[in-house]
């Protein structure tokens, strides 16, 4: 069957249905199509090379073992990226065990800095080519907290809803809420002071 | 402004307010300074992140990258493989216990319920001439009285001495 088979060409949907049918082939092909997808995804929630390889690793192989489980009712790039986005959880999870870190929680749902900053007024994206807004968001994100970035990246850049969020995170759509706007007035922040610096 | 109001206004532009809610909302974000302020800086911060994310693309090779994922799996399948064939030997090793255990109370029964023949004297031998040499399960070894023997059961961690009923024992 392989010989036959351009898998190059092929698309995902039908590359999902010969992995599922164990073409290691077909699968290898999806791989190289959306790794740098799901390394990204896992890297905006981790900021951490290391971490975000071995999950993307474990990420693919664990979507090998659960094809089964997709029916294509969301394309198979979302679907992976769910994954990936459970196992950065599940390691963000782990790694907030190993650590005291009573202070910060409490920030990050009840504000800290964000509560008492007056409104920002810079627009941050005004005037900016988008490579260049890209990158000082990557660079913003980096100095969010742990808690923050993940509920930002999940809702701005995964674009699930407060509801789904929670589900995920294990916390009430209320701690979301909070989560959400103190990091994006934390971002707002952030963009303006990189805007300014700019201008000295 | 309340944390509530704050909020609100945050899920207003997310659209996840109730219709009706949305309207009271509208209505603050129109009569309220602080309110629009907010609202517009949210908009503004939400506008720059709208498919602002930059791309990190992983740092290995296609083939490196695979070759990882893919030995990875077939370790998995490996692991499982093994992991499968186990309950077929424990099942297969309950299954020999019966009858191994059956045959083994037998052998025992049989060995300590003699019928009839020489006298049986269990003693905690240890002397020089019989304890050097039990190296077996069942070792046994010849004493200086013709016509008798001594052996060791290390099941029932005894030596059993056989003795000639027909030959006087000094």
């Amino acid at each position: 069957m392989s010989d036959t088979i351009n898998y190059s060409e092929a698309d995902d949907k039908e590359l999902v249905q010969l992995s599922k049918d164990q073409d290691m082939l077909a699968y290898e092909e999806l791989v190289a199509r959306h790794r740098d997808k799901i390394y990204g995804r896992a890297f905006s929630m981790m900021r951490n090379e290391e971490e975000a390889l071995d999950i993307s690793q474990e990420a693919w192989v664990k979507g090998w073992r659960r094809l089964i489980q997709f029916h294509g009712k969301a394309s198979f790039a979302t679907w992976m990226t769910r994954i990936t986005i459970n196992l950065c959880l599940d390691l963000l999870r782990k790694k907030k065990r190993q650590r005291a870190e009573s202070i910060e929680k409490l920030d990050d749902d009840l504000g800290g800095v964000e509560r008492q900053m007056g409104v920002v007024e810079i627009n941050p994206s005004a005037g900016l080519e988008r490579t260049e807004l890209r990158a000082r968001i990557d660079q913003a994100l980096e100095q969010l907290s742990e808690a923050h970035r993940t509920v930002m990246v999940m809702h701005e850049f995964q674009e699930l809803e407060y509801k789904e969020i929670a589900k995920r995170m294990e916390c009430s759509i209320g701690t979301v809420m909070s989560r959400l706007f103190y990091a994006r007035r934390r971002m707002a922040s952030l963009l303006a002071g990189l805007r300014k610096k700019d201008e000295i | 402004m309340e944390l509530e109001a704050k909020l609100s206004i945050q899920a207003l532009i997310d659209g996840e307010l109730s219709a009706e809610k949305q309207v009271d909302i509208e209505r603050l974000v129109k009569a309220d300074s602080e309110a629009q302020a907010l609202f517009k800086e949210l908009s503004n911060t939400v506008g720059a992140l709208k498919e602002s994310e930059l791309e990190h693309k992983l740092p290995e090779t296609r083939e490196f990258f695979w070759s990882k994922v893919s030995a990875e799996i077939e370790r998995e399948d490996r692991q499982a493989e093994v992991a499968q064939s186990r309950p077929g030997a424990v099942a297969w090793w309950k299954k020999l216990m019966v009858p191994v255990g059956a045959a083994a109370a037998l052998v025992v029964a049989f060995t300590l319920f003699q019928p009839a023949g020489p006298d049986v004297a269990k003693t905690n031998f240890g002397t020089n001439t019989v304890s050097t040499a039990v190296t077996e399960t069942l070792a046994e070894t010849e004493l200086e009285m013709p016509d008798s023997f001594i052996f060791y059961m290390f099941e029932q961690n005894a030596t059993v001495i056989w003795v000639d009923s027909k030959m006087d024992v000094k």
